[in-house]
């Protein structure tokens, strides 16, 4: 239907929409004219008028500045400003990729269990001392085979002080340290855990 | 927000101060019906000298008249200037100019607009005349005072936080409706939108703005309709 058939004469009153463009003066010299006469005699449009002038003008003034955006946290405006220098940033991001590579690299290093088979010292040589390193985790494959009862075993170091103990159980177990050890020359023994716990086997270990 | 408040500083102020009419607050309230019949009666009682409906079509039209003339002209004289079109309207219908007495809304604004085109004339040609005496040109500060340039900027900042909740979608109806001045039909047609789903975003763009404005106001009170209960 249009407007001319809804306002004026019958005592319809214009929509909004067309108080809007009135105001922002872009409708019809026709729309125009039927808008201002039915103002003529209609105090409540007046009243929609004033509103849609506030309206527009709010609109006119806040949309093209756009909605608000929220103040970002002070540790992110840092990290904008350092990055808005593209050699700053690309330092940066070199930086962060040696220390995320080292980082992992180190930490596949520290968690890496280190199998060591140890072998018996009887007649030492520089053969029979058996190698392993400071950032592994170390799992000692003992060789008990001869021997009998019931045994522990015990890791001391070079000025044979104890480092490490656990009971033995079972035929040549693997025994998983519960910490890495420092550098240095150890001493791995398989001791009686019955009477004098007199050795019954020990094995030479070399942490690097 | 600079930007914003200039340009709404600029807003002519004449609303509440100079349309208020200083008459009783009934006058003007009610018009008639708008039928053809009670137009045409209207000005058959006025060209027969009836001092009723005189009264009556002052009733009907002051307000308006007023309202018009000081939107075109601004609110100098303008008393003197609604009794002014008061008079030359009704002389108009007396003297039978009325030709269409149904299009008699049309007629009344035609002659205010003449008044106005008249009023604008004589006030160029009023310029012209003073230029060499004057020593510079007088501009009226019609910028709002500090008080309504706050409120101002904070609706605006309102309607800034509730753009922000709203879609990239209906941020684009209302910068084309509002900014670019887009005809409705244009923005339905490039936006594949009916003309019901485009004036809906409008409407719920306002009611937004009305709740938020009331969540302002009123922040963490109870609402309405449980105060009724209570009370």
């Amino acid at each position: 239907m249009d407007l001319l058939d809804r306002m004026g004469t019958d005592g319809h009153h214009p929509e909004e929409e067309h108080l809007e463009r009135y105001v922002m003066k872009v409708c019809s010299e026709r729309e125009m004219e039927e808008i201002e006469d039915h103002l003529l005699v209609c105090e409540p449009c007046r009243a929609r008028l004033y509103k849609a002038e506030e309206w527009v003008a709010l609109m006119k003034s806040a949309v093209p500045l756009g909605p608000i955006r929220r103040k970002p946290a002070p540790w992110r405006l840092t990290f904008g400003q350092l990055f808005a220098r593209p050699m700053l940033a690309a330092g940066f991001a070199a930086v962060a990729v040696v220390l995320l590579t080292g980082t992992i690299l180190m930490r596949d290093s520290f968690d890496r269990e280190e199998r060591i088979q140890l072998h018996s010292t009887r007649g030492a040589s520089e053969q029979a001392i058996s190698q392993a390193s400071a950032r592994s985790r170390l799992v000692l494959k003992l060789d008990t085979n001869g021997l009998t009862g019931p045994m522990d075993v015990q890791i001391v170091d070079s000025g044979g002080a104890p480092v490490w103990s656990r009971a033995i159980a079972g035929p040549n177990p693997e025994m998983k340290l519960d910490s890495k050890l420092d550098p240095g020359l150890y001493w791995v023994r398989i001791n009686s855990a019955e009477g004098d716990r007199h050795t019954l086997r020990e094995f030479g270990l070399n942490v690097r | 927000m600079a930007i914003a408040t200039e340009v709404l500083g600029y807003l002519p102020d004449y609303r509440q101060d100079q349309l208020t009419p200083p008459a009783n607050p009934g006058e003007g309230m009610s018009p008639p019906d708008g039928s053809f019949e009670s137009w045409t009666n209207l000005v058959t009682r006025l060209q027969s000298g009836d001092a009723a409906a005189m009264a009556e079509l002052y009733q009907v039209f002051a307000q308006g008249i007023r309202f018009y003339l000081c939107r075109q002209v601004g609110p100098q004289e303008l008393d003197d200037r609604v009794h002014d079109a008061f008079l030359v309207v009704v002389q108009s219908i007396q003297r039978g100019e009325v030709r269409d007495p149904r299009r008699l809304m049309g007629f009344v604004r035609t002659v205010v607009r003449r008044m106005v085109a008249a009023q604008i004339d004589r006030e160029i040609q009023v310029r012209r005349e003073t230029t060499d005496l004057d020593h510079g040109e007088r501009i009226p500060d019609q910028r709002a005072n500090p008080e309504k340039s706050i409120i101002l900027r904070q609706k605006i900042n309102l309607i800034r936080e509730i753009l922000a909740e709203m879609s990239s979608k209906d941020q684009e109806i209302l910068d084309r409706f509002y900014v670019r001045e887009q005809p409705p039909e244009r923005i339905c047609d490039e936006m594949n939108l009916s003309i019901t789903q485009f004036r809906l975003l409008k409407s719920r763009a306002k009611a937004r703005f009305g709740e938020a404005g009331k969540k302002r106001l009123h922040p963490g009170n109870i609402c309405d309709d449980q105060v009724r209960t209570f009370g």
